[in-house]
């Protein structure tokens, strides 16, 4: 039996429900209730407008990234994806003008997907959409919109485009519009979190959403988990066994602690989801963790392979010292200090009988 | 004599020897948490740093009351007063042997009052801040102070300076006592006093 999606099949179509239950962690009985919800919505086909500012369209590779059929055609094919910059035929004033008539037939109904951070420096204009900057876009296109989502680290805090943000002002899509929105960062996002999300939208509506968002938010059902405490080499982290020289293959599997891993500071489900169809992860694959799904990415993580981050020196600008040369340059003035003093002590024969005059017996 | 045998009172000095029993323990634990210098202790490590956390806490929390309400209301000898200013200055002269003679400046002199009686006491509830803050990342009781810093990464930077801004005065301070005033260290630590 076919089911409504072009060329799945009913039974290929229940495996994809029993998926995405698996994805929000939901218990199978919800797989017919899910079906049922998709199904209905196909029908409506729920309109989304999906645009890019400051962004590498990284996230949007991410979600189309191949598994025949993907999880994201099935969505694809419930949504009405009315203006996607790199996945629509449409260009020039057609595509645009697919937007406006999306804003006023739609208004309200409408998911405003946003990938890419905005630069709000000089009147938004490092970055245009059509003639109008990506700043305004937003602004105009948010106000009707049923739900935000802002997809990846770019739109989510401003990731690596707000890293030395003092040229073109690159901001979150939550600082331009000044009310909070459903976040999925990541870098990329993964196509689990983006699906999961529209799908928890599409079964359960907008306040089981934002319901469900943590403070950052972020979906909880994605973000909930610190890397450091699943991680598959966590029983290096306490044996105390760490990669300090990536050319040892002795050290090839041991924690990447030493060599800048985000892992203890980063939530995310990457060990438990992975990436790629479920084929691997950054650590698995011998790289520490960016931390890529936290406010702090890109900037205040970095460098990326420090364990901790650097100090700038006031009056030097740029010139950062790490926290260890510090303590080290301190730790030489101090006992170097005391040697001298101590000669002092010994030389004005002083040693051990100083102190204060004996108050007892003035 | 009498006045001696009061300038330390027991309470106090059990007191310094949990309150140094633990900076040390604290530090050993957070230096092996920053960078593990041998393998296989990190459970152990952090476990001592949890347990030292809390105690020495509540160390300084009793002996604040100690100093306020306890026998020897001790806190004045740490309050700075306006003579303070001058006394800093003969206290230098002193320590750079550009005077031989050690002034009258009451129990602890200027430098000491202002590490004893507000540096460190200061930085341990700043430490104690971060440290939670790094305790339960996911709890909102610190949180204010990771999103003041600029995220988890930082404070685990400030945590770990502020441990060298203890290394760094402890260290003068176990020199000052053993290579000043030796008698005044026999009796802090072993209520003491070697007859003359
Ligand atoms: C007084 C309350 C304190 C609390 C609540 C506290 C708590 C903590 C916690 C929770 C950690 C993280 C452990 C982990 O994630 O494995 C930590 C790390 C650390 N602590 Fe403390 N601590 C305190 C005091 C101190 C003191 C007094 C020192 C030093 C004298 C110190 C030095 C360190 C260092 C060096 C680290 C490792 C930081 C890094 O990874 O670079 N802590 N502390
Ligand atoms: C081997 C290590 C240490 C030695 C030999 C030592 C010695 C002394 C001595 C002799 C005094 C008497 C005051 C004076 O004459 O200056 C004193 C007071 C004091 N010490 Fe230490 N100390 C040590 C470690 C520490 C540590 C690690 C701390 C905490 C960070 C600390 C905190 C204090 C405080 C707060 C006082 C003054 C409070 C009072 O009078 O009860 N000490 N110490
Ligand atoms: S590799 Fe990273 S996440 Fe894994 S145990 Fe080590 S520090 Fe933690």
């Amino acid at each position: 039996m076919e089911s409504i999606f072009k060329g799945l099949s009913r039974r290929d179509f229940l495996k994809y429900c029993a998926s995405i239950a698996a994805m929000l962690g939901l218990s199978e009985i919800y797989i017919p209730q899910i079906a049922a919800a998709l199904e209905e919505a196909a029908k409506g086909k729920p309109p989304v407008i999906w645009m890019q500012g400051q962004s590498c369209a990284g996230c949007t590779i991410s979600f189309i990234n191949p598994r025949e059929p993907t999880p994201a055609e099935l969505v694809l094919d419930i949504l009405s994806v009315r203006f996607h910059p790199n996945i629509m035929a449409a260009a020039g004033d057609v595509a645009l003008n697919a937007i406006e008539t999306t804003m006023e037939e739609a208004k309200g109904k409408y998911v405003y997907i946003f990938e890419g951070a905005l630069p709000k420096a000089e009147g938004g204009r490092f970055c245009e959409i059509g003639e109008t900057s990506a700043v305004d876009w937003v602004k105009r296109v948010a106000k009707d919109a049923h739900v935000v989502i802002a997809i990846g680290a770019c739109a989510s805090f401003g990731g690596i485009p707000a890293a030395n943000r003092e040229t073109t002002g690159a901001s979150s899509v939550q600082d331009i519009l000044g009310t909070p929105v459903v976040k999925i960062p990541g870098c990329p996002a993964h196509p689990d979190w983006v699906i999961g999300t529209v799908v928890k939208l599409l079964l359960f509506g907008k306040d089981a959403v934002l319901d469900g968002l943590d403070k950052y938010g972020r979906p909880k059902e994605f973000y909930g988990t610190l890397i450091h405490d699943n991680c598959p080499r966590r029983h290096w982290f306490e044996a105390g066994k760490f990669v300090e020289d990536f050319n040892d293959p002795e050290q090839a599997n041991y924690c990447l602690l030493l060599k800048g891993c985000k892992g203890p500071f980063t939530y995310a489900d990457c060990p438990k989801r992975k990436w790629n169809a479920g084929t691997n992860f950054c650590i698995d694959a011998n790289a520490p963790c960016q931390g890529c799904t936290q406010p702090e990415f890109y900037v205040k993580f970095s460098p990326l392979y420090e364990k901790l981050p650097e100090i700038g020196i006031p009056g030097i600008a740029g010139y950062e010292v790490s926290a260890d040369t510090i303590a080290k340059v301190l730790g030489i003035v101090t006992v170097a200090g005391i040697g001298l003093h101590l000669v002092g002590q010994i030389a004005t024969g002083r040693l051990g009988k100083g102190g204060p005059p004996e108050r007892g017996e003035k | 004599m009498a006045r001696m045998v009061e300038e330390h009172p027991l309470p106090a000095r059990v007191m310094h020897w949990i309150h140094l029993l633990c900076m040390g323990g604290l530090a050993i634990s957070g230096w092996y948490i920053h960078r593990p210098f041998f393998g296989g202790g990190m459970g152990i490590m952090r476990w001592v740093h949890f347990i030292c956390m809390y105690v020495v806490l509540i160390n300084l929390v009793t002996r604040i009351y100690w100093a306020f309400l306890g026998a020897a209301r001790d806190w004045h000898e740490f309050s700075l007063r306006p003579r303070d200013i001058r006394n800093t200055v003969k206290i230098v002269v002193y320590y750079l042997f550009i005077k031989r003679e050690h002034p009258e400046v009451g129990k602890y002199n200027p430098p000491q009052k202002l590490i004893y009686g507000w540096l460190w006491p200061l930085l341990l509830i700043f430490q104690a801040i971060s440290g939670f803050a790094l305790y339960g990342p996911t709890a909102d009781y610190f949180a204010w102070f990771t999103v003041w810093v600029g995220g988890l990464a930082h404070v685990r930077l400030i945590h770990y300076m502020t441990m060298w801004a203890f290394i760094i005065t402890v260290a003068l301070h176990v020199y000052l006592s053993l290579a000043e005033d030796f008698k005044s260290f026999l009796y802090m630590f072993f209520g003491v006093r070697p007859e003359e």
